[in-house]
């Protein structure tokens, strides 16, 4: 564990320089109130503040000091000013008021729960506490799913949040996480106030400066950038961000299109898998409530899933009101899997083998809707008979250890649920070397079955976040730089649909010297614990020459903001405007809004505020991208379109703060768009060639379907493209202006020229791939998996006391039958060895780097850990957590109860600070100092387990495979 | 009697002195020290008062400048393992709570100087006990009154543990020995407001 950083930052403060620590004991020095009181007589008025007012009743004061700075005579003692600056006491007030028992603040706060006692429930909550409250919507942001909330509010203060009913996705529905955000709002250790680094970068040592002093600093340096021509060289790399259009604006505003982000590390796999198909939509969003039999390949929905709230909410729903069976296959039984009807253990990255069995399986039966399969695909029944038919049951049996007999049986079982049966998953099939390939297996089964688009089936909606209707003010034109970093060649997929990029290999392509950064911009981005290869992330970051300037904006004193040069507060999403929303599941767009409930707290502020002042310093015609006004009007104007509400009068922005959300319960939910049929006016111009294709001035409108001219499928076929001749010519740099002009999605472009001689061999069908590495496995070797917890996000909500009271902690999940094998049981420690991907240093020589053991293969790192031994994880499979580790974030993410320094820490300190919750309840600190024989089961704060994970792009779309690392066991004597 | 008595010289001892006690002490928690404070208190009176009570003042220096800045951060601002200077933090573990409503309350009549968006803030507080005892100084009826000592106890007597841990903290010797001589300060300022002479008078 990591403890080492605050021991340099204290050693680091030289006892030898002009400010020195005094060496003696002060418990002894002698005080002289005397000499104090001298000295305060001298003080009075030195510093403006003698002279307070003592306003009698006709407001006139009878004296006053003025002066923001000391005044002095010769003799160093204050002159005295006597004019009124309307501070001091209010003697009409003071005597109006007096004898009030005025409250001494001794009363419980919201947020500590006091642990039940005697007086619990007489004492708490108190009656009264949300008498008056004002109720303010907003959205939550402490994950990727947005749940409207609505925050009370009373005298300036938030007293708690809760589910916004108005909210069409999430219904009012609000987890663990949502209701942590008072945590988050008033956390003791949120920074307040903008940082300038004062020693080495990654030192820890800071100084206050102003914001206008940061913004000019900041200024200077992206002026000289842009002055150069190098706009380029700016980075903005965001990690989970909702204001996209600040950001757009302002990246486009000083031309550069750097912007990094993490998707890659999320979704990159699924979401190309899901544009194959459709090419409207990069996100399936599955008709659960109204499905009959749900098919879940490694998504953890009821504690993780992009949208998982709404999703979860639905999912139940589904299964206790429309009686829909669930069946998941999860290498760990998650509290999705736990909830399921059946749970299957496959062997890890084989979800797309016992899919493409199920397929093969429909089809041998003859359970396949042929009807959709041959209007609306773009392969033959026969010919997807004699693709899949090496794809056997048996075949997949051996390959995942799942039994034939139950594909088959569930395979029959989801045809007959058809269409009303969807598959779903996520990143438990996703992130893998063989991702793309297995999400475009199990979407293949909604189209054998014929459930793609309709009611209860796997569906989809063109609208990823809000409600076109609502527009914001003119924004500024595109900017056209490239760069290696947001676009690598080597990744055909990654940027060919929508810009997902490859996030994972920013630092290493910067450390290679592919590209130089001059300004990195970090937001709410948390890259040391969340992205792979901890040493080497920190490594660029701590590097002056890779990096040369870091402006860090982030709510807390994170793992990234301690390798920053300037650390800009940032305000919470209680404190700051948005209009925002997410794909919904009810298949329609809708406009939420996140609104400041109450004021920021210090000096934070967000980038809708500063990013017009940072623009107007830069200069050079930024400024005119900021010409809308304050951050208000800008919502006002972006909200304008916001329908009046009848019953109460309220339109645009004053309706979405009355309500909190927006639906447009008109539109009809997007079941089987495909079949939308063409208008007169759609034709008119048109022509139809021999395929059916209906093209209008070259680009593709529809398709002619029999005797109807329908919308069909936005794919260069006009189907759900089962064959994607697309994804094979692309990825081989080869001309698809035709393909794309027939699909009308013409933002899609061909890959720039730069990606030249940058060739990848894609399957042009859904396939299963082999990962080398896991065929050959040796005994004492696992493959490492991860999860998230229904607490937490990857690397943002471990400080927050109510959550890490929950989980504070991952040891390693390990079958029993494993452990038996290794020798080891609960609370034994394991060194783990991880290894480079042997198949990927062949596809991707490019990212080859690492010390080579003595048979040659590459070691990414080596950790210790505790294990946990459950039933709940296949044989082959180790499973750690991820949240859990940091070194830096708050002694409450390091679990820090007591100071172990001199001076004392925010986090307890039985003598000084006094925080109930703190002390009474977290009793997890670890002191043993990484001594396994010391630890105690359940302490401390975890391992990072980005240490050990290799960056480790999939080669056709650049998704981070975290859960394809093989690991190697050992047992710690 | 000893000096160091809290009884000591209570009715000497002006009013105003104390209110200058707490001007001082909110002046160095409000913000870092500059130039110009330091020049002040390189002055003979200031200086010679300054080491009456054993504390050196830095020079007034462009490094011993960044040294105190550097030092003020790690003791108030952080960015971690600091000593918020914020009553709330201290009295209930986050920001901004429930005694933010007494804050409210005494800042209708009792008008700060400085602006800070947390009303709790230490300086805060003590530039209003400041404005108290001026005060009460001018208005010779109302030293009386119970507004001091409730103020005190309510939001200053909290501050003796952030000057304590602050002391601890800091490894700059001004601000060492002066937060150590403000918490002194402070406990005896508690056994004041506290002892039975100041009981409010009705």
């Amino acid at each position: 564990m990591e403890s080492s950083n605050r021991t340099d930052q204290e050693n680091d403060i030289s006892d030898s320089g002009p400010c020195a620590p005094s060496k003696e004991d002060h418990s002894s020095d002698a005080y002289s109130r005397r000499n104090w009181l001298q000295l305060g007589a001298l003080a009075l008025g030195a510093f403006g503040l003698s002279g307070c007012s003592s306003k009698n009743k006709n407001g006139q004061s009878s004296k006053a000091e003025q002066s923001t700075t000391p005044k002095k005579q010769d003799d160093g003692s204050p002159n005295t000013v006597e004019d009124d600056l309307g501070f001091g006491v209010d003697l009409e007030k003071w005597q109006k008021g007096r004898g009030l028992p005025y409250e001494t603040g001794d009363q419980k706060m919201p947020g500590v729960c006091q642990l039940p006692g005697p007086g619990a429930k007489r004492n708490w909550p108190p009656k009264n506490k949300y008498k008056d409250a004002k109720k303010i919507p907003g959205m939550c942001q402490l994950c990727s799913t947005i749940c409207g909330i609505i925050g009370y509010v009373k005298e300036g203060r938030l007293l708690k949040i809760e589910g916004n009913p108005n909210d069409p996705n999430s219904r009012g529905k609000l987890c663990a996480r949502g209701h942590a955000s008072l945590n988050h709002l008033y956390h003791p250790e949120r920074l307040l106030f903008p940082l300038k680094r004062v020693g080495s970068r990654g030192e820890g040592k800071w100084k206050r400066i102003s914001w206008d002093e940061a913004l000019t600093e900041i200024a200077e340096k992206l002026k000289t950038i842009r002055d150069a021509g190098e706009h380029q060289e700016f980075a903005f790399h965001q990690g989970r961000q909702r204001s996209k259009d600040a950001i757009k604006r302002f990246l486009d505003a000083f031309g550069t299109k750097t912007q990094l982000s993490h998707r890659s590390l999320c979704s990159g796999n699924r979401r190309a898998a899901n544009l194959t198909y459709l090419w409207e939509s990069d996100w399936d969003l599955n008709d659960v409530e109204n499905s009959k039999y749900i098919l879940n390949f490694g998504s953890n929905a009821f504690e993780a899933h992009q949208g998982h709230v709404p999703f979860a909410n639905r999912i139940q729903n589904g299964r206790f009101k429309n009686g829909a069976k669930m069946v998941t296959f999860d290498v760990r039984l998650s509290n999705t899997a736990g909830n399921s009807d059946e749970w299957f253990s496959p062997f890890p990255g084989t979800d797309g083998a016992i899919a493409l069995a199920m397929c093969h399986w429909i089809l041998e039966q003859q359970k396949q809707d042929n009807d959709f399969i041959n209007t609306w695909t773009n392969v033959s029944v026969d010919q997807l008979k004699n693709h899949l038919k090496e794809n056997t049951p048996e075949w997949a049996e051996k390959v995942s250890g799942i039994p034939s007999a139950d594909i088959k049986r569930i395979a029959i079982e989801f045809a007959n649920a058809a269409p009303a049966a969807t598959t779903m998953c996520n990143r438990g099939s996703s992130a893998h070397l063989n991702g793309f390939y297995n999400d475009r297996a199990i979407n293949l089964l909604n189209a054998v079955v014929g459930s793609v688009g309709k009611k209860g089936g796997w569906c989809w909606s063109p609208w990823g976040g809000l409600d076109p209707i609502v527009k914001t003010p003119e924004m500024p034109a595109s900017a056209k730089t490239w760069s290696v970093l947001e676009d690598p060649p080597e990744y055909p997929l990654a940027n060919v649909w929508r810009r997902m990029r490859v996030g994972e290999i920013i630092y290493l392509y910067l450390l290679q010297g592919r590209a130089k950064l001059q300004a990195y911009m970090t937001y709410n981005l948390d890259s040391p614990l969340t992205w792979p290869e901890e040493s080497l992330t920190k490594e660029v970051l701590t590097n002056e020459e890779l990096i040369k300037f870091h402006v860090c904006i982030n709510c807390f004193y994170n793992e990234t903001a301690h390798y920053a040069d300037i650390v800009l507060p940032w305000t919470t999403f209680m404190e700051r405007w948005d209009l925002d929303a997410r794909a919904s599941y009810n298949l329609r767009p809708y406009v939420g809004i996140r609104t400041p409930m109450v004021e920021p707290l210090g000096e934070a502020r967000d980038i809708r505020d500063f990013f017009p002042e940072l623009a107007r310093k830069i200069g050079g015609g930024m400024e005119e991208a900021y010409q809308y006004g304050s951050t208000e009007d800008y919502m006002q104007h972006w909200a304008q379109k916001v329908p009046e509400n009848p019953e109460t009068g309220k339109s645009g922005l004053d309706r979405l703060l009355d309500e909190g959300a927006w639906e447009n319960q008109a539109t009809a939910p997007f079941y089987e768009p495909y079949n939308t049929e063409l208008t007169a006016e759609d034709l008119a111009g048109s022509e139809t060639d021999d395929s059916g294709l209906i093209t209008k001035d070259g680009i593709g409108i529809g398709i002619q379907i029999g005797e109807k001219t329908v919308r069909g499928f936005k794919t260069p076929s006009r189907k759900f493209e089962i064959h994607s001749l697309f994804v094979n010519q692309v990825s081989k740099n080869q001309d698809c202006s035709k393909l794309i002009a027939n699909s009308g999605v013409t933002k899609t472009k061909n890959r720039p020229k730069e990606h030249q001689g940058h060739d990848v061999d894609v399957d042009s069908m859904p396939i299963w791939l082999q990962i080398d590495e896991h065929e050959k496995i040796a005994d004492n070797e696992l493959i490492m998996t991860s999860f998230k917890w229904n607490v937490h996000n990857h690397g943002r909500t471990m400080n927050l006391k109510w959550l890490a009271e929950i989980v504070h902690s991952n040891p390693a999940w390990l079958n029993p039958l494993t452990a038996e094998r290794f020798g080891l049981s609960d609370g034994d420690w394991i060194e783990l060895t991880s290894y480079h991907s042997e198949m990927l240093e062949k596809a991707s020589p490019n990212l080859t780097h690492g010390v080579r053991d003595e048979s040659g293969r590459l070691v990414v790192n080596t950790m210790r850990v505790p294990i946990v031994t459950m039933h709940g994880i296949h044989p082959k499979a180790i499973a750690m957590s991820n949240s859990c580790g940091h070194w830096q974030y708050t002694s409450v993410a390091k679990a820090e109860k007591f100071p172990q320094q001199k001076g004392h820490l925010v986090g307890s300190d039985g003598e000084s600070y006094r925080d109930a919750d703190w002390e009474r309840n977290m009793w997890w600190e670890d002191r043993s100092q990484g001594d396994p024989a010391k630890w105690q089961q359940n302490t401390g704060n975890g391992w990072n387990q980005n240490r050990l994970m290799p960056i480790s792009p999939d080669p056709v779309t650049g998704q981070q495979a975290f859960h394809s690392t093989v690991v190697k066991i050992q047992k710690v004597s | 009697m000893d000096d160091t008595s809290p009884q000591f010289g209570h009715q000497q001892e002006n009013l105003l002195s104390r209110a200058g006690i707490y001007e001082l002490l909110a002046r160095l928690i409000l913000k870092e020290l500059d130039e110009e404070t330091l020049v002040l208190f390189e002055s003979p009176r200031w200086k010679r008062l300054f080491n009456l009570c054993d504390i050196h003042p830095p020079e007034p220096t462009e490094a011993l400048v960044e040294s105190l800045a550097i030092d003020y951060c790690r003791v108030f601002i952080g960015p971690n393992q600091h000593c918020p200077p914020y009553q709330s933090v201290w009295n209930s573990g986050q920001l901004a709570s429930e005694l933010m409503d007494s804050m409210s309350q005494f800042q209708d009549f009792i008008k700060p100087r400085s602006e800070s968006s947390i009303k709790d803030h230490f300086g805060i507080q003590l530039e209003m006990m400041a404005f108290i005892l001026v005060f009460q100084n001018q208005n010779p009826q109302e030293r009386g009154s119970n507004l001091a000592k409730h103020f005190f106890n309510s939001h200053v007597q909290w501050g003796q543990r952030l000057m304590a841990a602050a002391t601890k903290r800091s490894d700059c010797e001004f601000y060492q020995k002066t937060f150590n001589m403000a918490a002194k300060w402070i406990a005896h300022e508690t056994q004041h407001f506290n002892s039975p002479e100041q009981a409010p008078k009705k």
